[in-house]
Order: structure tokens, then C-alpha cells, then sequence
């Protein structure tokens, strides 16, 4: 998957799997019985460089929390591998996983949830830095909080306040500026912006966007939102349970779409103009998601794809380049007009 | 932080009044008299001891004569131990029923809180079960079941143990145990509850994508988010090791508040039953504060003023 961008990849996955036991629902069900196997992830490849953002989207439950919680280590991969800067980390357990956080940080969805209640804004920002450079001197701890709080926008003096005397948008400035203080090499946000309101959200993605080019990060962005994850993404990776449906360009992807899901999603997108909203043909997604306890033969999107056949049912359809940069796991990708 | 102490202490007085005139009331409503227990005493003897201590005067008069002594501090003299003061009984029995109660706490909370988070650690394992099983037997086996169980056990069969009294640690093995277990097993089954939600809490995810290692992140993170219910808890179980200790401290036969509560109360012995209760009474009112005050130091929300 070769792109314009010069430079090896910093994080790169391959064929990464995740798998849940969950306990049989059935009411005869007793704690000896088989469990049955969800599987949230399903042969994940990607890569990152860095300065790049690659976007995910896909609706809820298609697995990209938990893709995003496998790549910093708080869950355990059942297959495949994630390596960074070369090293293989899939199974590096507890404790290289905590040196591991040096490079690999994480900003999470729910701003004020994510904060320690009884810890005040410079303790969170800098528990990190304790943490994982217990060899620094306490006096350069202390200037790196108060160095980077200026940064994602938050004043210095606000140091020793509390996270529930701050707005959402504040909390989320907090979560970043503790994601950043052990100065990461990839950040992965977990629908940062979901829980913010819409002029706030404008604010967080373009601090994001600032920092990244400044500090040249590589970024892995997830959301729900096409227009957010467009805004800030350089390219696009879309869902759906668990597998890869297509990934290319964000400009290619919102111009001219292969995969019938991305079409569907970008036909959920209201536009803009209202006259051209009015004239334009509604495009709703028919049916429910499958359960994934229970996923469709074959593509799992054919039992609401307008194109699906036979031939959907019966083979897996592989994700392939249809044109430069653009990757669709679909059998009809080169059909769509 | 002082005009709320203050505060606090003003608002006692009304419930320490409450309990006063209950108490006062209710103790002489009970049949007999402090000296109906004694051989017959010749009826001059009687309006004599009745004279000295005031019980020939109308209950009104002994009412308000009680209430002028307690408020200059006075809880009177004991009608059983005549050569002693209520003030002194106290004095007296306090350090001893204050050790044993601070131990079962301290053994209730110290186990409870250990047992409790292994237990949500390992959550719906074996041990998960296991430990809340003995739990719950913890919690039901009321603790004068308990008390002469481990005598029969540890002192009568083994020899292990004296069965009572006061001398060295080996007389507060068992007294602790008997009052610590039933608390001890509601703390470990509170803190499992609360403790398995905040593991589950956002805040704590983020910690552990800080790369914290467990035992930061349960004693920084987690245990103090934790703490809450088993905070509020710590009133209801002063309370409970209060009434523990009198059933305790009589099994054991140790010379604590508690005995002399359930001598003063067979005894008929008003001005002590008298003392103990609002002793008691204040104890758990200045519980609740520090109580209340664990809360604000637990959360940073909670502000008082």
C-alpha cells in the first residue's frame, strides 16, 4: 500500500485479529459451556508514517475502539502482528508495553470520565512523565507541564485546578497535553472530538492538526464523523464489523467512493446547501448491523449492499487497488459509477 | 474549615438533648429501682439513700437537676459503684473499650479492604467466589455466635488462648476477631462492588495508558475512588462495633465501657446508663464528622463550608 509519502512506516499492522469468549446466551448455558466467539477485529493491515493522519470510520461496533485500545496495548491481539519502527510489539506483555507508552500514546473519547477526579490538572499531566522518566529531575517535570499547557491552549496558572472546573473542551486540551508530555511518536485518538460540542470540536481538531505538523507525529484518528475525520485525515480507512472495507486518499474517498458502504456513508452526510440536500437522492442504509457473534458468509456487508449476488455470499472479497491509492474489498468496486 | 467544626458541634446539641430526655425517661420507666437488688434494707435506710441522690424529689425536679449537671460536665455520681463517679467509670473504661473497638477497625478495614480488591481483581474466578462466600458466612454469623464459638475452640479444646479478661495481646486475639469479622466481610464485599466499577471507570484507562504499573495504579488511581461506600460505611460501623463491644466486652469479661453499660442497665444504675449513653451518643456524633471530613479529603468536589 504504497502512497505518495516518502519514509518507512512507524507503525505498521498486519493481519491483525481480535477475538472476545463470551459466555453462551442461551439460558441452558452453564459456566462449562462452549463460549461463543466475537470478533471485533478481523484481518487489519495498515500503516502509518510520520506527519500522517490516517482516519477511521465506521459505525458503532465495527470494531475501531478496539483496534485503537489492541495498538496501545491495553488489549491483547488473538492474531497477527503490530510492529513499530520495525520491532515486532504484538506480544510484549505488561512491562514492555509501559516502556512502550513512551512512543505510543493515546487521547480518549470521554474528556472529564478520563481525568482522575482527585488529582488536579498538573498531577494528571504529569503522572506520565514520573512514570515513564522516573530519572528526570522533579524540577523538569514540572517545567515540561508548565511548557506544554500554553501549547494545546490551556494557561499554566491553571495548574493545580481540578478537572470538574473545566469545560469539555478543556478537559479534552488536558487529555492531549498528558497524551504529548512524554513527547510520543505515535498518538492514537480515540473519537476525541464526539463528546464536544460542534465549535469545539473545530478548536481540538485544529490543535491536533497544529501540534501534529509540529511535532510530526504520526496519527491514528477514529470517529464517527465523515466531515471531522475529512477535516483532519491525510487518509481514510472504513469499517465495517471488525474488517477493512476500503481505505485511500481522504480526497479520493470523498470524491469518488468504490466501495458501496463508503458510498452509503458519505450519502448519510447532509450537505451543506440546503437546495442541493433537498435535490439530492436519499441514500439509507437498509436493515441492521449483523451480529457479530454471527457475521454473514462471505462480505459481511452484502445483506445491505444495493449490489450484493451471489457470488457475495459465497467468496470473501479481497481488499485490492481499484485506482492509484484507493483500496475496496467489494467484487463490483470497478462496476460503481 | 473552623466555622464548619463549629457548626457541626451546635447542631449536636439538639440531638444530644433528644437523647438525653429518652434516655432519662425510658430508664426509670423500667420496674424497680437502683438499690431493689440489695438484701431488704430497713425503710429509714431506703429514704436515706433515696434523699442523697435525689430520687424522692418529683421526676420533673430530677430532670431538670440532671440536666443543670450535665451541661457543667457533671455525669454524676454511680449509684452501684458508690465510691465512684460516672465521670470516672468512663475515664475508666474508655481506653479499654477505644483500644478494642480502634482494632477491630483497623483489622476490619485492613482485611476487608485487601480481600475486597483481590477479589475485584479477580473478578467471577474461583478465589472471586470463594472469598465472597466466606463473606457473606462472615456477615451472618451475628458475633455472640462467633465469640463463644472461638472460646470453645481456641481456649477450652486447644488451650490456645485465654478465654477472658485483660492481660497481655493474646486477650485481644479473639475480642478482636469476634468484633472485627462481621465488619470486616460487609467492608470486603463493598469494596469489591465499588471497586470493580471504577477499574472499569475511564479515568482509569487512562492511567493505564500512562503505563502505569498495577500497584500505582490501584493505590493512586483506584483505591481512593474506591473508598467511598466504605467510607460512608464507617459510621454505621462505629455504631455497630459500639453495640458490638457491649456484647463483646461481656463474653470476654473485659472490664470496658460496654460491661459497665450492661451492669449500670440490670443494675438499674440511672446516672451511669445515663453517662454511657450520651458518651456514646457524642462518640458517634464526632465519628460522622470525621467521617465527613474523609469524604472531602477523598474528593476534591466535596467542599464544606
Amino acid at each position: 500500500m504504497s502512497t505518495a509519502r516518502a519514509g518507512d512506516p512507524l507503525l505498521l499492522v498486519r493481519q491483525l485479529r481480535v477475538e472476545f469468549q463470551l459466555p453462551s446466551a442461551s439460558p441452558w448455558a452453564t459456566p462449562w459451556s462452549k463460549k461463543e466467539t466475537l470478533r471485533a477485529v478481523d484481518s487489519v493491515q495498515l500503516d502509518l508514517r510520520p506527519g500522517e493522519t490516517l482516519g477511521i470510520v465506521g459505525e458503532s461496533g465495527c470494531g475501531k475502539s478496539t483496534l485503537a485500545r489492541t495498538l496501545v496495548g491495553l488489549q491483547q491481539p488473538t492474531a497477527g502482528a503490530i510492529f513499530l519502527d520495525g520491532k515486532d510489539i504484538t506480544h510484549l506483555g505488561e512491562e514492555g508495553w509501559r516502556q512502550l507508552r513512551r512512543d505510543v500514546q493515546m487521547v480518549f473519547q470521554d474528556p472529564l470520565a478520563s481525568l482522575n477526579p482527585r488529582m488536579t490538572v498538573g498531577e494528571s499531566i504529569a503522572e506520565p512523565l514520573h512514570n515513564l522518566y522516573p530519572e528526570m529531575p522533579l524540577q523538569q517535570r514540572w517545567r515540561k507541564v508548565r511548557d506544554i499547557m500554553p501549547r494545546v491552549g490551556l494557561e499554566a496558572a491553571w495548574i493545580n485546578r481540578y478537572p470538574h472546573e473545566f469545560s469539555g473542551g478543556q478537559c479534552q486540551r488536558i487529555g492531549i497535553a498528558r497524551a504529548l508530555v512524554v513527547e510520543p511518536r505515535v498518538l492514537i485518538c480515540d473519537e476525541p472530538v464526539s463528546a464536544l460540542d460542534v465549535t469545539v470540536q473545530a478548536q481540538i481538531i485544529q490543535l491536533l492538526k497544529d501540534l501534529q505538523a509540529e511535532l510530526n507525529l504520526a496519527m491514528l484518528f477514529i470517529a464517527h464523523d465523515l466531515a471531522v475525520v475529512k477535516d483532519i485525515s491525510h487518509r481514510v480507512m472504513v469499517m465495517y464489523l471488525g474488517k477493512v472495507m476500503a481505505q485511500s486518499s481522504s480526497k479520493m474517498l470523498f470524491q469518488r467512493a468504490r466501495h458501496p458502504y463508503t458510498r452509503a456513508l458519505l450519502g448519510s452526510v447532509p450537505l451543506p446547501d440546503p437546495q442541493r440536500e433537498r435535490a439530492r437522492e436519499p441514500q439509507v442504509l437498509e436493515g441492521e448491523l449483523p451480529s457479530p457473534l454471527n457475521p454473514p458468509s462471505g462480505c459481511v456487508f452484502r445483506t445491505r449492499c444495493p449490489l450484493a449476488d451471489n457470488l457475495c455470499s459465497m467468496q470473501v472479497p479481497a481488499l485490492r487497488q481499484t485506482i492509484a491509492g484507493d483500496y475496496a474489498a467489494c467484487h463490483y468496486a470497478d462496476q460503481t459509477p | 474549615m473552623l466555622a464548619y467544626a463549629v457548626k457541626r458541634a451546635l447542631g449536636a446539641i439538639p440531638t444530644l438533648f433528644i437523647l438525653l430526655t429518652l434516655a432519662f425517661f425510658l430508664i426509670r420507666l423500667a420496674p424497680g429501682g437502683p438499690f431493689d437488688a440489695e438484701r431488704q434494707l430497713p425503710p429509714e435506710i431506703e429514704a436515706n439513700l433515696n434523699q442523697k441522690y435525689h430520687l424522692d424529689e418529683p421526676l420533673y425536679q430530677q430532670y431538670g437537676r440532671y440536666l443543670w449537671d450535665i451541661a457543667r460536665g457533671d455525669f454524676g455520681p454511680s449509684f452501684q459503684y458508690r465510691d465512684l463517679t460516672v465521670n470516672q467509670l468512663i475515664a475508666d473504661g474508655f481506653p479499654v473499650s477505644l483500644r478494642l473497638g480502634l482494632m477491630s477497625l483497623l483489622f476490619a478495614l485492613f482485611f476487608g479492604v485487601m480481600l475486597g480488591t483481590l477479589a475485584a481483581l479477580r473478578q467471577n474466578s474461583a478465589a472471586d467466589y470463594g472469598l465472597m462466600t466466606v463473606a457473606m458466612l462472615g456477615v451472618s454469623i451475628p458475633n455472640y455466635v462467633l465469640a463463644p464459638l472461638m472460646i470453645l475452640v481456641f481456649a477450652v479444646y486447644q488451650g490456645w488462648l485465654p478465654a477472658g479478661g485483660l492481660g497481655g495481646w493474646q486477650n485481644y486475639v479473639m475480642p478482636v476477631l469476634a468484633l472485627g469479622t462481621a465488619m470486616m466481610a460487609y467492608i470486603a464485599r463493598l469494596t469489591r462492588g465499588s471497586m470493580i466499577e471504577v477499574l472499569r471507570s475511564n479515568f482509569i484507562r487512562t492511567a493505564r495508558a500512562k503505563g502505569l504499573p498495577l500497584r500505582l495504579l490501584l493505590f493512586r488511581h483506584a483505591l481512593p475512588a474506591a473508598m467511598v461506600p466504605v467510607v460512608s460505611f464507617l459510621g454505621p460501623a462505629t455504631a455497630g462495633i459500639i453495640t458490638g463491644s457491649v456484647v463483646i466486652e461481656t463474653i470476654f469479661g473485659i472490664p470496658g465501657l460496654g460491661r459497665y453499660f450492661v451492669q449500670g442497665a440490670l443494675n438499674r444504675d440511672y446516672t451511669l446508663v445515663m453517662g454511657v449513653v450520651l458518651f456514646y451518643g457524642m462518640l458517634i456524633i464526632v465519628f460522622n464528622f470525621i467521617v465527613d471530613l474523609l469524604y472531602a479529603w477523598l474528593d476534591p468536589r466535596v467542599k464544606y463550608a
